[in-house]
């Protein structure tokens, strides 16, 4: 492969062509994700805890990266596309590519967005909503860093997954996994934010996750470019839809239910300690999910 | 230009299905000295062959005298009919001769059938040449 | 002299658990050269295409295209190569009209006028998204892709199977016109229909369960071979008679009917000048060449392959 100083026009002219392939082909649903997130931060403001932005960031690997890493695979095209001149390599890395970029896009932009509590402020050009309060401006932060390194580790999973699948059911698999990590990070975010906040094993989280995304996404390009093209590619079985809708609901099941317990320990867990006078305010108040009378001391 | 017909079944390789068939026409008269053969593209495309296949019969032939290839300009009939040195032009004929003697003879044709039938042949042949 | 523009040695491929494809397979594809590579279904044809163009990893031996293993040269080799196979699925939201633009940004020599001129003369709808088209449109869009593309090599797997006679016609015409324009191009194609070999491949060789049987020029092994049919003024054929160079034989009373290698011009002409003999000798069409080789036990061919026009060139 020649190396980024060598290119030539040619090259450019295929990185580009490339590029905008993969771009055209899921470009919808890249929009599809930016514009509900746009939505939920700018507009309704749902995302008012940092934590949310971890969801969001998870709810992109489950709309766009199983599609797109898989899509040779899905739709049988991988002997077509291995054989390109493009080759292996430049799929895989121009995917990545444009998944990372788009994700560290809308996760970076929107912890900037939360830190400095932009939506609010505009909001307050409008109306003054009580609906919630505004944000502490927060320095940067082991919050925010998640907010971008959680969805970018699931980032990098998911599309590892997928991109190696070698049956169509794995790469829809992926997607109900994805699912999960969604379920999984969410709750965690708001249940250990209190740990990870301050102490130090937040530090370490971010490495963790920073070396676990790139160490995985250096393995599956290693193992892509050994990968042995998918053969037989009609669309035999079941259908690409129809594997997505099912990974979706079991995934949606799983996350149903994973909501469902913990929402009624931590409810009772919230309900035991506050009685228990062991939590302070500002611990109840940092957990912020149901706006709870603080009782005084 | 339909003067070529091939059988790429027959067995006998095309290359030399079409220098026999150029050399038929040519001694027949139906290609006269000098003029043009049709590109090797443009026959390869009539016939559906392979383009290497017409440029080895085309270079065989010119090897054999049969055609000159004028660079840049085409394949052409050669002005003066190649002829062979007398020597092998006898050995040539007593082969001939003698396989059709003996194939003719596998029909039960005596001496006499088999004259008549060579005569023919050569008054048919001579009927087509113009000159 | 090493001017093959393909070449495999000592191929092998197992697939799980015990399918031997690909057994120790040794090609060779001369450049210019337009080999054929025949054998039954399941010789393994589509197998060793696919480990040439790296889409599958061999177990065993070398396959390169252009000098090296194409699936780790850069792009400029790379798209040199074309490849179309009977299996493959073409991306089927695309139009062919998008998938040509998009092949015009990634081979540096493709052609749009005879890639129009293709689409025209296979009276093809470019502007449907390849999905709604039949599998014989589909391939015929693959095949005008990989030869628009003007690559300096070119892999067809079977791309005439399922074709009806004018579009093989067409797809043949097509090739010619691909080999036509001068530039010294090579084609390697599989295919388990003998008929078409004729018209186009200069080259054959023949696999049979993952090995190379027989390989080499096409007219070496057609003006080598001839059916020779003798028949004897007794009633049966004499025992311990033989043709010199006799490969099989099959008698029916007085007739000897055998496929006979020539090593020498007059080897016939001397049994025709026996006067009890009536001798007739025909030359051997590809197909019935094969179908009588196909019945020898595929461990003697040794003997053919030692023949002196095998030389690989």
């Amino acid at each position: 492969m020649t190396t980024f100083s060598t290119l030539t026009d040619a090259d450019r002219r295929v990185w580009t062509a490339l590029a905008l392939r993969q771009w055209v082909a899921f470009g919808s649903l890249h929009i599809g994700f930016l514009v509900a997130w746009l939505v939920a931060l700018w507009v309704l403001q749902l995302v008012a805890h940092p934590g949310w932005l971890i969801a969001f960031g998870l709810l992109y690997t489950v709309l766009v990266t199983p599609g797109m890493a898989g899509a040779d695979i899905m739709d049988g095209t991988e002997e077509f596309s291995f054989a390109l001149p493009p080759g292996r390599r430049a799929i895989f890395l121009t995917r990545m590519g444009i998944g990372l970029a788009f994700l560290l896009l809308t996760t970076g932009l929107g912890s900037l967005a939360m830190a400095f509590d932009v939506p609010q402020a505009l909001w307050s050009l409008v109306a003054t909503s009580g609906i919630t309060e505004p944000n502490r401006p927060v320095t940067p932060s082991f919050l925010y860093a998640l907010a971008v390194l959680v969805p970018a580790a699931a980032f990098a999973g998911t599309f590892v997954v997928a991109s190696l699948a070698g049956t169509r059911t794995i790469v829809g698999v992926s997607w109900g996994i994805a699912f999960v990590a969604v379920g999984i990070g969410v709750f965690a975010s708001l249940q250990v934010e209190s740990l990870i906040w301050d102490k130090p094993i937040g530090w370490m989280t971010c490495v963790m996750l920073l070396l676990g995304s790139v160490l995985t996404l250096l393995a599956g390009f290693l193992a892509y470019d050994q990968k042995e093209a998918l053969i037989g590619g009609g669309r035999a079985g079941a259908r690409s839809g129809t594997i997505a809708v099912v990974a979706i609901a079991i995934g949606i099941t799983v996350f149903a239910l994973a909501m469902f317990v913990v929402s009624v320990s931590y409810q009772s867990m919230t309900v035991r300690e506050v009685r228990d006078q062991s939590m302070t305010v500002r611990e109840v108040d940092a957990l912020r999910v149901t706006p709870l009378e603080t009782v005084d001391p | 230009m339909l003067l070529f017909s091939i059988n790429p079944h027959s067995g006998v390789p095309v290359y030399r299905q079409i220098m026999d068939q150029v050399r038929y026409h040519v001694a027949a008269g139906t290609l006269a000295p000098g003029q043009q053969l049709p590109s090797i593209r443009e026959l390869a495309h009539t016939l559906a062959v392979n383009p290497a296949t017409i440029a080895k019969a085309y270079s065989e032939l010119e090897h054999d005298g049969v055609i000159e290839l004028q660079r840049g300009r085409g394949a052409f009939i050669h002005a003066t009919p190649p002829s062979m040195p007398r020597d092998q032009r006898r050995q040539r004929l007593r082969t001939l001769a003698e396989r059709m003697a003996v194939e003719a003879r596998q029909t039960g044709a005596d001496d006499a059938d088999i004259r008549v039938a060579l005569d023919q042949a050569l008054t048919s042949l001579n009927r087509k040449r113009p000159s | 002299m090493n001017d093959a523009v393909i070449e495999a040695i000592d191929l092998s491929k197992t697939f799980r658990p015990a399918v031997v494809a690909v057994n120790g397979l040794d090609l060779r594809v001369p450049r210019g050269a337009v080999y054929g590579l025949i054998g039954r279904n399941g010789a393994g044809k589509s197998t060793t295409l696919r480990l040439l163009m790296g889409l599958l990893r061999p177990d065993r031996g070398t396959a390169h295209v252009l000098g090296s293993d194409i699936k780790d040269a850069p792009r400029e080799t790379r798209q040199r190569v074309t490849y179309v196979s009977q299996e493959q699925q073409l991306p089927w939201r695309m139009t062919a009209d998008e998938l040509m633009a998009y092949f015009s940004q990634l081979y540096d020599q493709w052609d749009t006028a005879f890639a129009t001129d293709l689409v025209r003369r296979f009276d093809l709808d470019t502007t449907r998204p390849l999905g709604t088209l039949s599998g014989g449109d589909q391939r015929r869009v693959a095949v005008i892709l990989a030869l628009a593309a003007r690559p300096d090599v070119v892999i067809l797997d079977e791309p005439a199977a399922g074709l009806d006679p004018v579009s093989r016609r067409q797809l043949i015409e097509a090739m010619i016109d691909f080999l036509g324009d001068g530039g010294e191009r090579t084609v390697l194609f599989s295919t388990h229909i003998l008929a078409d070999l004729e018209r186009v491949a200069d080259h054959i060789g023949f696999m049979d369960r993952g090995r190379m049987m027989l390989s080499g020029p096409l007219d070496a092994l057609q003006g080598g071979m001839r059916r020779v049919q003798v028949i004897f003024s007794g009633d049966r054929v004499p025992s311990g008679f033989e043709i010199p160079g006799e490969l099989r034989r099959r008698t029916d009373g007085p007739v000897l009917t055998a496929i006979v290698r020539l090593t020498d011009p007059d080897q016939v002409n001397r049994l025709q000048a026996i006067e009890e003999l009536r001798v007739t000798e025909h030359s051997l069409g590809l197909e019935d060449l094969f179908i009588e080789l196909m019945e020898r036990d595929p461990h003697s061919m040794g003997d053919l392959q030692s023949s002196p026009w095998w030389q690989h060139a």
